[in-house]
């Protein structure tokens, strides 16, 4: 197997990344971007040297675009999240296991700190340093094959987030996710969770199918909300008021606010102003927060000036290719990487599951409950799925799309059952290309040849 | 065994479909549902004819729907859309409205499905995950009660209380008969089958409610008639209880085969099977306390439930293999179907000492062998035991 | 020549083998393995004549036959049919007393047993439909590095490193495996990660079912060195040494059983 220098970031843009303003956080704190270079520069690649493997095939590898200084400063928050997550927990700070693509204002408004199943595996593995690639890949998978043997085969490689909290690999206080239809696994594997020695409480935040017209739909997770919120806040000990999480919903929606300009101003350039790792990097931002939404929010209002510079000046975004073909991707949990995508001629232009996210705003007044609860039965993402796919559409229409793929993770029943609906209605609506792959890849970075294969041939195809 | 009316059940069915065409042509209107919590009595009361519908065991009709989902999906589910897409069963093709509810999320999807690709018309009934908290009973009452409202506009009339009443009389009185019959079933010189039971219910989904009743009065009748003393055979044999993912009409093959290798199926937890027929109280007529009713039952595997403890579907699973005097249990579960498939290993263990073995399969032929094997295994496994409890 | 004693037979057909065990009154006389046709009531016999000659016996001398492995159902030769975790049952204990937990890898499929002292099977796990954790993978990965089957084992253990591999199924695996070679992965690491798969995979039975000491490990795979080593590890035990071909074992319990059956139908002369 040929050996690629691992990636680093060069020396020459150390004085123009260090000129730059660094990040504050929840707490107050703040990182200056001298503080940030010396870690991602030297610190980083000692402990996380996984992160820094320059192979193709590293879902996780940083974008080469080493201009685009806000990316740097994303990979940042990444790399430190597990050591802002565990001096947080060791402060008192509840940490919840919640869904990927759900609201978090419930979560930081009640003092707790939210971790997607996702996140939860980086966490993990990142409890192990100085692991490469295949060493951390190694260790996530033997969580995952851990949590296999005791449920089944059949699971999502979500399963692997269970196994770590019942493994004890890191310490979750609460298990309380929303329920979204989006993901079809993860009330039963809550559940699975009663059947084991730790006693971790557990709460499900239910979501209601066919919720539109029906009001009674968002005063059912109204009051779940309350009851969540009171279970985290008896754990962090903070005296949550309507005013409180109102500051939460405020400092998310900026967050939000900012991501869909973003989102809007890049697909109104001629030249995309960055390459797609960037890109969706920043919806996520808005979505996840990375265990900070001051610090993310911070990132974000960065990027956007960042981006609408490089649009002022047509600057195209570092190995976007020329005449790149533009993809939109469809799915949650996995996508087709980026890097190969580029090297094949293409760029993806959006993700519905993140976009879906931050296109909705909460409303800022009134009972916070309920206007979270409305806000979330609003997520395009989770819509009857002719309507998901009629906004999927617009979405495409308005990242000037030139195909789309859908992709999907084994184990998931629920972007399984829905991507032939899916394709077909946004073929016929937005008159693209459209392909479905089914991938057994979440969480995993080597043997994704398949997958390649037919994401390379897809954009040929285009 | 010989009873008559069970010919007679056979021979009513069998002229159903062409009664469901003339009562169409009168003006009737047919609703089929899925699968567990739709107030059926809701839709009698409205004048309207209930069907269930759901089936199984056809591998040809599992790939056609896969056309339209995916092959991840459960095969029940897919068999039900392979039936949407071809319209050539009598009773899917006469349907005028297809009622769901969101138990079980993939039938939701189901829903979805045929109302995109087969121009079926389809109503919903929200389910609540959390089913057992107060919040999740104010908002099923609300669901129940929209599906009642838009059950009216399809009907063209309005529930009447009076005939509420009724109706949830005839259900009570068919419950109780079911609950009866799986009595008889398992005793020791039973006058007929689980088998046999079990296509009783399945005649159940498509007759006429009141005809139906009638004839399990009568069969019940006809059964204390001839029930005779006696322990039965002394030869030894393994009793066995079904759990797990749904056993719908046409899915024979785990049935087959433990009935081939001398084993004898006495009961069952299934929610296609005796769990439906449990524990459902409408205390009035109206639409909120069928609500409450329905969402007290022993629950369904796929709503989920955070504390083993106090779990009313794993109390009735104990329960019932008790009751029935079952030797072992075997869990059978559909691929892809993660409600019951992720609860096999907790289940054994609440089971403790209670010969277990899981079954995971699909509509196919081809694992027949390797089925055979396991349940053949498994019933050597029950009766040496027995065997040797007899020498001590 | 004058024939005394009680001589017991037990046939064993499989997927890949077809194997016999004959007794004389307790004691393992001979044995006789085969490779298994496409006709199963062929391959039993064969395996059964093999053993026969080997013992100087005629079939005739036989007192009792039972019939095991998925050709069991078709085994006229048999005066019973009983299954291969029944029989794996009898045959570990027959010769390990000790041994209360079993696992077998045979050609297409893969058993966690549980036995008591007397070699009852008190509980059992299997995998299923999937040929992820069997002989059948191994002869599958075996043709894709062209190597022999009973070497791969060996090569696996010498490896430097292991490629992580997940896949759920064998189709998926060998794609997998294709793709990790064309990228230059050293086969022996490729195939240290194949058998840390399947071990994974036989873990999973066991968490059904549970272990306790002494472990044996039954079927062809226990021949396979990686494989053993990669299921020491997967389920942290050790695994005594099998007194004979563990492959025989199945037949050796059928044998056994033969044994039991006639005792109770008063066929001992």
């Amino acid at each position: 197997m040929a050996i690629t220098a691992p990636f680093s970031y060069p020396e020459s843009i150390k004085e123009k990344f260090t000129a730059t303003q660094g990040l504050k956080f929840k707490d107050g704190s703040t990182v200056s971007s001298a503080e940030i270079w010396e870690f991602m520069t030297k610190e980083a690649p000692t402990r996380f040297p996984y992160a820094f493997d320059a192979g193709a095939n590293n879902m996780g590898r940083f974008s080469d675009d080493v201009n685009f200084l806000s990316g740097i400063k994303r990979g940042y928050l990444t790399l430190t999240l597990k050591d802002r997550v565990m001096k947080e927990h060791a402060a008192g700070t509840p940490t919840v296991l919640v869904q990927g693509g759900q609201a978090m204002d419930a979560y930081y408004a009640a003092g707790g700190l939210p971790v997607r199943p996702g996140l939860v595996m980086q966490w993990a593995r990142n409890m192990h340093e100085g692991l490469s690639l295949r060493q951390s890949e190694t260790l996530g998978l033997n969580i995952l094959e851990s949590g296999r043997r005791k449920i089944s085969i059949d699971a999502c490689n979500q399963i692997a987030a269970h196994a770590a909290i019942d493994n004890k690999v890191v310490p979750i206080d609460l298990i309380a996710p929303f329920l979204c239809l989006r993901c079809s696994d993860m009330s039963f594997l809550v559940e699975t969770h009663r059947n084991r020695e730790h006693d971790i409480p557990r709460y499900l935040v239910d979501y209601p199918v066919d919720h539109e017209n029906k009001p009674w739909a968002a005063e059912y997770i109204a009051t779940e909300l309350r009851e969540l919120i009171a279970k985290i806040a008896a754990l962090s000990g903070r005296t949550v008021t309507d005013e409180v999480i109102f500051d939460e919903i405020r400092l998310e929606n900026r967050g939000r606010r900012i991501a869909t300009e973003i989102a809007d101003l890049w697909w109104g350039a001629e030249n995309p102003p960055t390459n797609s790792t960037d890109f969706f990097g920043i919806a996520f931002l808005a979505n996840d927060f990375l265990g900070d939404p001051v610090a993310s929010v911070d990132l974000l209002e960065q990027s956007k000036i960042e981006i609408e510079e490089r649009i002022r000046n047509n600057v195209r975004g570092f190995g976007v290719p020329d005449h790149a073909k533009r993809l939109y991707i469809c799915g949650s949990c996995v996508g087709p990487n980026a890097h190969h995508a580029q090297t094949a001629g293409a760029i993806f232009v959006g993700r519905d599951d993140s976009w879906s996210c931050i296109s909705v705003p909460v409303e800022e007044e009134g009972d916070p409950y309920l206007n979270i609860a409305r806000s979330m039965l609003a997520y395009p993402y989770e819509q009857r799925t002719e309507k998901r796919a009629e906004w999927t559409a617009e979405q495409v229409r308005r990242s000037r799309a030139d195909g789309v793929i859908f992709m999907y993770q084994w184990g998931c029943n629920y972007q399984s059952g829905v991507a032939r609906m899916i394709s077909d209605i946004v073929k016929e609506k937005a008159g693209v290309v459209t392909t479905f792959v089914e991938v057994g890849e979440l969480g995993r970075s080597e043997a994704t040849e398949q997958s390649t294969n037919r994401v390379e041939a897809f954009i040929e195809m285009v | 065994m010989g009873l008559k009316t069970l010919d007679k059940i056979t021979a009513a069915l069998e002229s159903r479909p062409a009664e469901l065409e003339q009562l169409r042509k009168q003006g009737k209107k047919i609703v089929g549902w899925l699968a567990y919590n739709i107030p059926e009595e809701i839709i009698y009361a409205l004048g309207l004819i209930p069907i269930r519908i759901g089936q199984g065991g056809d591998g040809r009709l599992v790939e056609v729907g896969a056309r339209h989902i995916s092959t991840k999906n459960c095969v029940f589910v897919r068999q039900a859309l392979g039936q949407f897409a071809e319209k050539t069963d009598p009773y899917i093709k006469q349907l005028d409205l297809v009622a769901i509810d969101a138990t079980c999320i993939q039938l939701y999807r189901l829903e979805e499905l045929i109302n995109f690709y087969f121009d079926y018309k389809t109503i919903v009934l929200g389910v609540p995950r959390n089913f057992a908290t107060t919040e999740g009973h104010e908002y099923f009452r609300k669901e129940v009660e929209f599906f009642t409202k838009k059950l009216e506009l399809f009907a063209g009339t309005a529930l009447e209380q009076s005939r509420l009443e009724e109706a949830i009389s005839i259900y009570d009185n068919i419950r109780e008969a079911i609950k009866t019959l799986y009595r008889y079933q398992s005793l020791d010189n039973a006058p007929l089958s689980w088998r046999q039971v079990s296509s009783v219910i399945n005649a159940g989904y498509n007759l006429d409610r009141l005809t139906y009743l009638e004839l399990l009065q009568e069969l019940i009748k006809e059964i204390e008639k001839n029930l005779s003393a006696g322990t039965g055979s002394r030869e030894i044999e393994a009793r066995i209880f079904l759990s797990g993912s749904l056993i719908p009409p046409g899915d024979t093959k785990l049935i087959d085969i433990i009935e081939q290798l001398g084993g004898r199926i006495v009961g069952d937890d299934l929610w296609s099977g005796l769990n439906f027929f449990l524990n459902l109280n409408i205390q009035e007529p109206t639409p909120y306390s069928v609500a409450d009713a329905y969402l007290d039952r022993v629950p369904h595997g796929s709503l989920p439930y955070l504390d083993l403890e106090s779990d009313g579907r794993l109390a009735n699973l104990k329960h019932q293999i008790k009751e029935f005097n079952a030797d072992g249990v075997v869990y059978h579960t559909l691929r892809y179907c993660d409600a019951f498939t992720f609860k096999a290993g907790e289940t054994k263990d609440v089971l403790g000492n209670v010969p277990f073995l899981e079954i995971h399969t699909e509509y196919s032929g081809s694992d027949f062998e390797a089925i055979r094997t396991r349940v053949e295994a498994f019933i050597e496994m029950i009766k040496s035991k027995k065997e040797i409890a007899e020498l001590v | 020549m004058t024939i005394s004693g009680n001589y017991f037979a037990g046939v064993d057909v499989g997927s890949l083998a077809a194997k016999s065990v004959i007794l004389k009154d307790g004691e393992i006389f001979a044995t006789g393995l085969v490779q298994s046709g496409v006709n199963s009531v062929e391959s039993g016999l064969n395996a059964l004549n093999l053993a026969l000659e080997t013992a100087g016996l005629k079939k005739e001398d036989l007192t009792y036959i039972v019939g095991t492995g998925y050709g069991r159902v078709s085994a006229p030769y048999a005066n019973k049919a009983v299954t291969e975790i029944t029989c794996h049952a009898k045959g570990t204990n027959y010769l390990h007393p000790t041994v209360r937990t079993i696992i077998d890898m045979g050609g297409q499929d893969c058993k966690a047993i549980r036995i008591d002292p007397d070699g009852a099977v008190v509980d059992f796990a299997m995998n299923d439909k999937c040929a992820a954790g069997t002989g059948r993978f191994l002869e599958v990965m075996a043709g894709v590095f062209k190597v022999k089957l009973e070497d791969l084992g060996s090569i696996a253990l010498s490896a430097t490193d292991t490629v992580p591999m997940s896949s759920t199924c064998t189709v998926f695996a060998e794609s997998e495996t294709i793709s990790l070679v064309a990228r230059g992965e050293k086969p022996e690491n490729i195939l240290n990660g194949i058998h840390h798969s399947i071990a994974n995979r036989i873990a999973g039975l066991f968490s059904r079912v549970g272990i306790e000491s002494d472990v044996f490990f039954s079927g062809g795979v226990a021949k396979n060195s990686g494989m053993k080593t990669a299921i020491e590890q997967a389920l942290k035990v050790s695994i005594v040494k099998p007194e004979i071909d563990p492959q025989l074992i199945g037949a050796l319990g059928a044998a056994v059983i033969a044994r039991n059956f006639a005792k109770k139908e008063g066929l001992w002369a």
